[in-house]
């Protein structure tokens, strides 16, 4: 029989073998502060024909510089959603996204499918880069993992864009420079304007300060109000914060939440909602404000800064279009426009 | 009566499902592979157009299967240690806190954004340490019955770590951590890489092995502690090794696959009604029909869906009406 001691020994020495695991990724370059990671990507990468994007922010991105490279979506979309698609990718497949442990994909779907490179957009911390360095690994495939704030989108663009040889890049970083130029001119005006961020059902998540869900809020010299909770991501807040915050907008993207709102008497002990400021930001094809945090997120820039101007979204309607038709390579039809407040009559 | 069926032949027949399970899973999955290809990739041919069939059979669906048989018979025979030493066949290899301490750890891990094998580490140093407070706190209660002070203080210590790790999933990030904590908690095997399988396999192997050789003593816990002192067993002392090895098992497959449930229940339960409660026979059993039922619900994980479906859905939407059956079957017996 194994004694005790002995018995116990082996756990501990185990365990010790186990702390000595060292970090699990290696990207291939060095670069302080890189906006790519690359991984088991060649020198002179051959042109990529079919390409998988492992989330929602790289899928909004390579959609907008390859459209037809693209091998599937990572998550269901609504019949809506994919109106805004050119007609080709409304069919493509439904493959999952590559999330850490949270995986959905089937790694055997992508060798099927031919991939020759997957593109992730998003946080480069080490669960991603440990799961980019893993993927590639196992898969014997190139894997970019770009990080993903909004002020470098236009950055983003040029650098994805020219790996893989998009003839959409210039078009793309152009006008993603000129929304974060426009962002960066208004942002004087709108310097002491008080937002709160409601998401959820209930409208009692929001974020914190430095979150990705709220950076367009800061970009455009708005306050945050969730900024008073700390740097980090989301948090649950209570009514009674935001009945102390007193914000002078409320956001949203829920339209349920904001009609609930405007009702229920308990949201009525804040300002802007008895003052009617309380306002839906489109959600098709993807957020406008946030969700997936990617460079969808652009059209939400002047759609924001009209609402703090006083002015209705189709104020901006000719920059706003230009760039719907660039990211989803389809101009928005009239329906479409009217749904997203950016009809001719509205701006008048 | 079930129990005097032959146990060589039950042997063969879970071996036999053993090996029929592991020839399913590795010939299908969302690659096919036509006969060129299963012929090139056996005979180690390194052609260029051969290269993706390799990569799915020896990188993607090879180490899935190793994983599968390593995960399915760990929890099974955890599940027989704790099934037979708390003398109840309701219980899980979860019972002393193992699955939620690795949770948190998990969980904790993949909020602070660490790299995928240090979210293993986490959940496996904080399943072994959940156990570990769970025992100390019962060995302070000196309540003359010792199986239900540790019992009682596990469902405890689960449910805090439980609260805790409903607070980190409020607080991560819903478009990335939430789902990464979620899926973890399903489990799955999916990540599952050779190198985790080297660092997992000898942590069971080594758990396995007071099981293997104590396994004549075990079923003496059936009898209360002074019976079996009178028999030479230190019911204590025996019960701690079980406690280590079984937690040691468990926490180093759940650090790899994220928890995966049913499957520590069903299988000693099933494997019981099929050889009587001595554990000397359940325990290989338990080892053999385990790895084949997670292996078959990995199959169909990865198959039965255009994405790859969280493994806690396959084995309790296979396991929960297996279950039944057998319950309404045991019950039957009884009233005839």
């Amino acid at each position: 029989m194994i004694s005790r001691r002995s018995f116990l020994g082996g756990l501990l020495a185990s365990g010790v073998l186990l702390t000595a695991c060292r970090r699990e990724h290696a990207p291939d370059d060095k670069a302080e502060a890189q906006l790519m990671h690359r991984f088991a990507l060649p020198d002179n990468p051959p042109e990529f024909r079919r390409m998988y994007a492992a989330g929602p922010p790289a899928e909004v991105m390579l959609y907008a510089l390859a459209p037809e490279r693209l091998v599937g979506w990572t998550a269901k979309k609504s019949p809506e959603a994919l109106a805004f698609f050119e007609e080709a990718s409304r069919k493509l497949p439904l493959l999952g996204g590559i999330n850490g442990r949270g995986t959905t994909v089937s790694f055997e779907r992508l060798l099927a499918e031919q991939v020759d490179l997957i593109v992730d957009v998003g946080t480069a911390d080490e669960t991603y880069l440990s799961t980019a360095a893993r993927t590639s690994a196992q898969l014997s495939l190139p894997y970019v993992l770009l990080d993903g704030r909004l002020n470098q989108a236009a950055e983003q663009f040029r650098q994805l864009g020219s790996l893989i040889r998009s003839r959409h890049t210039d078009k793309l970083r152009s006008l993603a420079e000129a929304a974060l130029a426009f962002a960066q001119d208004t942002a004087e005006h709108a310097k002491g304007t008080r937002i709160y961020y409601a998401r959820g059902a209930d409208g009692l998540e929001t974020g914190r300060q430095s979150s990705i869900h709220t950076e367009i809020i800061s970009l455009l010299g708005a306050e945050n109000v969730g900024d008073a909770l700390g740097a980090g991501g989301l948090a649950k807040v209570s009514l009674e914060q935001v009945v102390e915050w007193q914000p002078d907008w409320i956001f949203t993207q829920d339209a349920a939440f904001a009609a609930h709102a405007l009702r229920d008497s308990a949201w009525q002990g804040v300002e802007a909602v008895r003052r009617g400021r309380v306002r839906v930001f489109p959600r098709t094809p993807f957020g406008w404000l946030d969700g997936p945090p990617g460079v969808n997120r652009l059209p939400g820039i002047y759609y924001l800064a009209a609402v703090l101007a006083g002015k209705p979204p189709a104020h901006y309607a000719e920059r706003i279009v230009p760039l719907l038709e660039a990211l989803y390579h389809r101009r928005p039809d009239s329906t479409q426009l009217r749904l997203l407040g950016l009809h001719e009559h509205a701006a008048a | 009566m079930s129990a005097q069926r032959p146990f060589a032949l039950l042997l063969i027949f879970g071996v036999c499902a053993l090996l029929l399970t592991a020839a399913l899973s590795l010939a299908i999955g969302k690659y096919t592979l036509s006969a060129d290809e299963w012929l090139a990739v056996l005979s180690g041919s390194d052609a260029p157009q051969h290269q993706a069939a390799a990569q799915v059979l020896w990188q993607l669906r090879l180490p899935r299967l190793l994983a599968g048989i390593l995960v399915g018979a760990a929890l099974s025979a955890a599940g027989a240690v704790y099934q037979l030493m708390f003398r109840n066949p309701l219980v899980s290899p979860d019972i002393l806190g193992v699955s939620s301490g690795a949770g948190l750890g998990a969980a904790w891990a993949i909020f602070m954004g660490w790299n995928l094998l240090l979210v293993s580490f986490s959940a496996f140093v904080c399943g072994l340490a959940a156990v570990f407070g769970v025992y100390l706190i019962a060995a302070l209660l000196r309540r003359s019955d010792t199986t239900l002070a540790l019992v009682l203080t596990g469902v405890a210590i689960s449910s805090v770590f439980g609260a805790l790790i409903a607070l980190l999933k409020i607080l991560a990030d819903p478009y990335t951590q939430l789902s990464t904590i979620t899926f973890w908690l399903m489990g799955g095997l999916n990540t599952v890489t050779y190198r985790e399988l080297a660092y997992t396999a000898p942590l069971c192997v080594l758990a396995l092995l007071p099981l293997f050789l104590l396994r004549w003593r075990i079923d003496l816990l059936n009898l209360p502690d002074d019976e079996a002192a009178t028999l030479g067993v230190q019911a204590r002392r025996l019960r701690l090794l079980l406690i280590a090895a079984a937690t040691l098992m468990t926490a180093a497959v759940v650090s790899v696959s994220g928890i995966i449930g049913w499957i520590g229940l069903l299988i000693p339960h099933a494997v019981r009604l099929l050889t009587g409660p001595a554990f000397a026979r359940v325990l290989p059993l338990s080892l053999l029909l385990g790895a084949a039922f997670l292996v078959l619900s990995d199959t169909a994980a990865r198959t039965l869906a255009a994405i790859d479906l969280p493994l806690s859905v396959l084995t309790a939407f296979i396991g929960a009406p297996f279950f039944i059956c057998l319950l309404l079957r045991q019950d039957r017996k009884h009233d005839t």
